[in-house]
């Protein structure tokens, strides 16, 4: 999500320090390579490259002085910025899943949290949260949880000093969330509902021709065939077009791939019919 | 072993401060966790679903959990007593280390703590309330919020102690100064230690919920992360788990959830390349300690219910002993239930010290648990015990085998003569106080000259056959000393155009013997009870509550005997107090004017709010109070009673400040109970049993009818 609003750059050009906390996106920043798939970014590094972006990454401290530093920056910095997994409506809580922790201690840390999620990831109750969640980590991980599922329902309180709730207590004292549309209601609206299906697991990356050829032009920072008609809905054909609109070859690989079976080949074709 | 239970509550009675501290938040969340029940229905539900079906599974839930956390990477340690898991803990945790510690049930439950202290290991408690507790060298005022009584320049005063810093006495001031101190803790801390809310078994994960975040810093930045957890925590599902944690959250704090739920599945792991590189954001290594201490054993032995309590502390909040004397009612757990596991999980003698006879049976507790543990019947269960066991005082039984269990007019004479020895009648009360070792000057209700089951049966008499037929039964307290109120109850009963049979039981209800932990007395009277009301007609009144709830237990009782639990059964469904069967039975245009200001009680055994019947007086003005507990409880009121006393004191307080010069109840018990409680306001003689008052109304309401028109 932080990716697909290009937060990093903009706060940056806007003289904002910015610090990936996670090892992958860290690593691959200081090589100058973009990530190629949005749950594992650093996938297809080799042995020789990580320890070459570790050493400009910690000057030879290695991972345990990344981890370090992460949560040194974490606890001197003024704001955690992270999107979530899902949205609860009916308590209004963030629901996330991760392996690697970090999103635990960029929410948790800083004084504020400022948390960025598309429109298509609210849902009604904890119970469908979790089933995201259970998506999510089966793509990603391959595994029946991830490390951490955090739920967090509002700032961090407490009421033990004279009975006063006071905000802020080992947590953020303010948490923004921000519900994101670019694009999603037109989605729906124009009938390509099921796009909003999607839970970023790049199962349809691993399978796509046009991604294997073109790498991360292909749907920028939207990821891939379903990224292409995402842009085209946000930001026009135009944008669509410049994102690789022709590129896809119609082979509904894609489909047969993804979990929810989201139909990219035939939502493209009917997105390249009305450019 | 009983004289220690008699001192923890003097020492509990002596610590006002820490009383008001409880009782405001009690107050506090009684008021408002019922209206959160109320919105989340599902929620109570659910949890005793998962509770049940996960306690049924116990054997093959702690399979499956064991095998899917040691899959996701965590150290499981399984404990059969709390002794290995201290032991496994002092293996994970370095002597001279710093360990971070948030609030665990688990970890109390040993003397893990102790240890570690012995080792030079530095603890630092994190939740807040805790902390300050741990600065201030304090016990905890309440479970939920320990230190909320502490004025805030004290709690200022133990934070600038702590960081040599100044702190202004603002709760902001001092939560900045905090936040800033337990987060250096944090950061260079060794070791965690933690409790769980709930363990999923199908997918390996810790769950834990809180509000300020501590539990989050303790999971992100400690190097060792140890978890205790009771075995009884191991639910089915993830999603279960949540639901536990939800439960905590509106039965504790009446939030429909806590700020923070966060399950934990294992140590973190950065990926690179294909594989997971290293550790991430969190521990080397987790720990999870399942402790078994007791908790099979509560399932053998019929206490299965027990396990399902997630500690939300629901039940303190209503418990009128606990709010008293805080946690010295109870065992390392707090309060009834901190009794009952008392028993199973450290054993008999740990449940008397932790006051096994403190409980008064008024179910308070198990109206209010989410999960409807029958606590206050666990207790009654473990009593029994007790006594095969010799282990409780043999007094009460004593004293209630010769005098309460015998109707006989000789034993009411000579309690008659005895009480005129040792006790002299009050000049400002209807009673007497006891001549020589006057307990506290306590008044007590005089032996009346005849019993009531003759005043009874003589206004019953003459009033020929009717049409219906209507049992009264009428209890030792009645029978003993309020016989007026007999006299009222067959009054109001003739009025309704019932014809009366007034019941001649030997024997009283046989409910004191039940509590007191004697179930083969309380048999016997139940089955000589059951010969007495064989042919009772279609309905049987009492005018105590609690000989009600005796005569509805009675198909419970005499459970191993089919015939006469059947009989037993069918005699339940017919039994009514007074005031509920007027309730019922009676039309309002029979209702005569009584132009008053009455404040009504609601005894813990009235099954329905009594207070619908008063307002259905023409011209009674019913005022409402605080609902709590007269504090009588039978034998209870004799073994402990300043404590009985306190309680009933704040219960007369609550009336008092409703200005009603008339406080109406249903039960003998707080009738006398709540009379000594008065007097010793300077209100005496102010009590009147409903019996009583619905008789004025029904006897003015027929007068009317039958002047000139
Ligand atoms: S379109 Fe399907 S396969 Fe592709 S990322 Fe989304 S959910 Fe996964
Ligand atoms: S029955 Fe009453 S006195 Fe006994 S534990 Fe429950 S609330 Fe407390
Ligand atoms: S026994 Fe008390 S603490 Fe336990 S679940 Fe019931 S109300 Fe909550």
């Amino acid at each position: 999500m932080l990716e697909e609003i290009q937060a990093a750059p903009f706060l940056r050009e806007r003289g904002v320090p910015v610090e990936h906390t996670g090892l992958a996106d860290a690593l691959l920043e200081a090589l100058g390579r973009p990530g190629d798939h949005p749950r594992r970014p650093a996938r297809r590094l080799t042995e020789e490259e990580i320890r070459q972006g570790l050493a400009l990454l910690t000057g030879g401290g290695g991972v345990e002085e990344f981890r370090r530093r992460v949560r040194d920056l974490a606890a001197r910095a003024a704001c955690g910025v992270t999107g979530a997994e899902a949205v609860v409506a009916r308590f209004g809580s963030l629901v996330n899943v991760e392996s690697e922790g970090n999103w635990g201690v960029v929410s948790n840390l800083p004084p504020v949290h400022v948390a960025v999620v598309g429109i298509d990831q609210v849902v009604w109750d904890y119970d469908e949260a979790l089933a995201v969640v259970r998506g999510v980590a089966a793509c990603a991980w391959g595994a029946r949880l991830g490390s951490y599922v955090s739920v967090v329902t509002g700032p961090s309180s407490t009421s033990d000093v004279a009975g006063r709730n006071v905000r802020g207590m080992h947590g953020p004292g303010t948490v923004h969330v921000i519900l994101l549309d670019n694009g999603r209601r037109a989605a729906l609206e124009r009938g390509f509902g099921e796009l909003l299906y999607c839970l970023r697991c790049g199962a349809c990356l691993e399978v796509c021709p046009a991604y294997a050829r073109l790498g991360r032009a292909f749907g920028g920072p939207y990821w891939g065939g379903r990224g292409v008609a995402a842009a085209a809905l946000a930001e026009g054909p135009e944008g669509a077009r410049r994102l690789g609109l022709e590129a896809c070859l119609l082979d509904g690989r894609c489909r047969e791939a993804c979990p929810l079976g989201i139909d990219v080949p035939q939502a493209l074709a009917h997105l390249r019919g009305q450019a | 072993m009983n004289r220690k239970v008699r001192d923890k509550v003097r020492a509990g009675l002596a610590d006002a401060a820490a009383a008001a501290g409880r009782h405001a938040i009690s107050r506090l969340l009684r008021g408002v966790l019922p209206a959160v029940a109320r919105a989340f229905p599902e929620a109570a539900e659910e949890l005793r679903r998962i509770k049940r079906e996960s306690v049924e599974r116990l054997d093959e839930l702690v399979q499956l959990a064991v095998g899917n956390l040691r899959r996701n990477g965590f150290e499981v340690y399984r404990a059969r007593t709390n002794r290995e898991a201290v032991e496994y803990a002092l293996r994970v945790i370095p002597p001279g280390s710093l360990v971070v510690k948030s609030k665990s049930n688990a970890v109390k439950e040993t003397d893990l703590l102790a240890a570690l202290r012995a080792r030079g290991v530095r603890v630092v408690e994190t939740d807040m309330g805790d902390r300050i507790c741990q600065l201030g060298d304090l016990p905890a005022g309440h479970p939920l919020g320990p230190a909320v009584h502490v004025p805030v320049a004290e709690v200022a005063a133990l934070f600038a102690r702590d960081t040599g810093r100044e702190v202004p006495a603002e709760p902001e001031a001092v939560v900045a100064v905090a936040r800033e101190a337990l987060r250096e803790t944090f950061l260079s801390a060794d070791c965690g230690l933690s409790g769980a809310n709930a363990v999923a078994a199908d997918v390996g994960a810790v769950v834990l919920t809180e509000n300020e975040g501590n539990i989050r810093n303790l999971v992100h930045l400690t190097r060792v992360h140890l978890i205790f957890a009771g075995i009884e925590k191991i639910v089915p599902t993830l999603e279960d788990a949540v639901r536990v944690c939800r439960a905590a959250a509106l039965y504790g704090v009446a939030q429909p959830i806590g700020q923070y739920v966060t399950a934990v599945a294992g140590p973190p792991r950065a990926f690179l390349g294909d594989r997971p590189a290293d550790r991430g954001q969190g521990p080397r290594e987790v720990h999870v300690v399942l402790l078994e201490q007791g908790r099979r054993e509560a399932v053998r032995r019929g206490f299965g219910a027990s396990l399902y309590c997630i500690n939300c502390g629901a039940c303190l909040n209503v418990c009128p002993v606990y709010n008293e004397i805080g946690e010295r009612y109870g065992y390392r757990y707090f309060g009834g239930i901190g009794v009952v596991h008392a028993a199973l999980r450290y054993g008999l003698e740990a449940a008397v010290a932790g006051g096994l006879t403190l409980c008064l049976s008024c179910r308070r507790c198990v109206e209010f648990c989410p999960c409807r543990i029958p606590t206050p019947d666990y207790i009654v269960a473990l009593r029994a015990e007790a006594n095969r066991r010799r282990s409780l005082p043999r007094t009460r039984r004593l004293l209630l085998d010769r005098f309460l269990e015998s109707n006989s007019r000789a034993v009411h004479r000579t309690a008659r003569v005895v009480q005129g020895l040792l006790a002299r009648p009050v000049p400002d009360g209807d009673g007497v106080e006891a001549r020589f070792f006057s307990a506290g000057g306590r008044l007590l209700p005089r032996v009346a000259p005849r019993p009531g089951l003759d005043e009874a049966a003589g206004a019953a008499a003459g009033r020929g056959p009717r049409r219906r037929k209507v049992t009264y039964f009428l209890g030792c307290l009645n029978n003993r000393f309020f016989v007026d109120v007999a006299r009222a109850t067959v009054e109001v009963l003739g009025h309704l155009g019932a014809e009366v049979v007034v019941a001649r039981p030997r024997h009283c209800c046989g409910y004191p013997a039940l509590v007191d932990g004697d179930p083969a007395a309380a048999r016997r009277l139940a089955q000589a009870n059951l010969e007495v009301l064989a042919d009772a007609g279609e309905a049987v009144v009492v005018d105590c509550p609690t000989c009600g709830t005796a005569l509805r237990t009675y198909a419970d009782l005499l459970a191993e005997d089919p015939a006469r639990r059947q009989r037993a059964a069918e005699l339940a469904g017919r039994v009514w107090h007074v005031a509920q069967f007027v309730l019922r039975e009676v039309s309002q245009a029979d209702l005569g004017e009584l132009p008053l200001t009455a404040v009504w009680h609601q005894p813990c055994h009235l099954p329905e709010p009594g207070s619908e019947l008063l307002l259905k007086i023409p011209g009674l003005k019913v005022e409402t109070s605080v609902e709590w507990c007269c504090g009588f409880g039978g034998a209870f009121s004799l073994e402990y009673y300043e404590l009985a006393r306190t309680i009933g004191s704040r219960t007369a307080d609550g009336y008092l400040a409703t200005g009603a010069r008339l406080l109406v109840t249903a039960c003998p018990g707080c009738l006398a109970h709540l009379r000594d409680a008065l007097r010793h306001k300077g209100a005496a003689g102010r009590v009147m049993h409903v019996s009583e008052i619905l008789a004025r109304s029904l006897s003015t309401g027929a007068a009317r009818r039958a002047g000139p028109a």
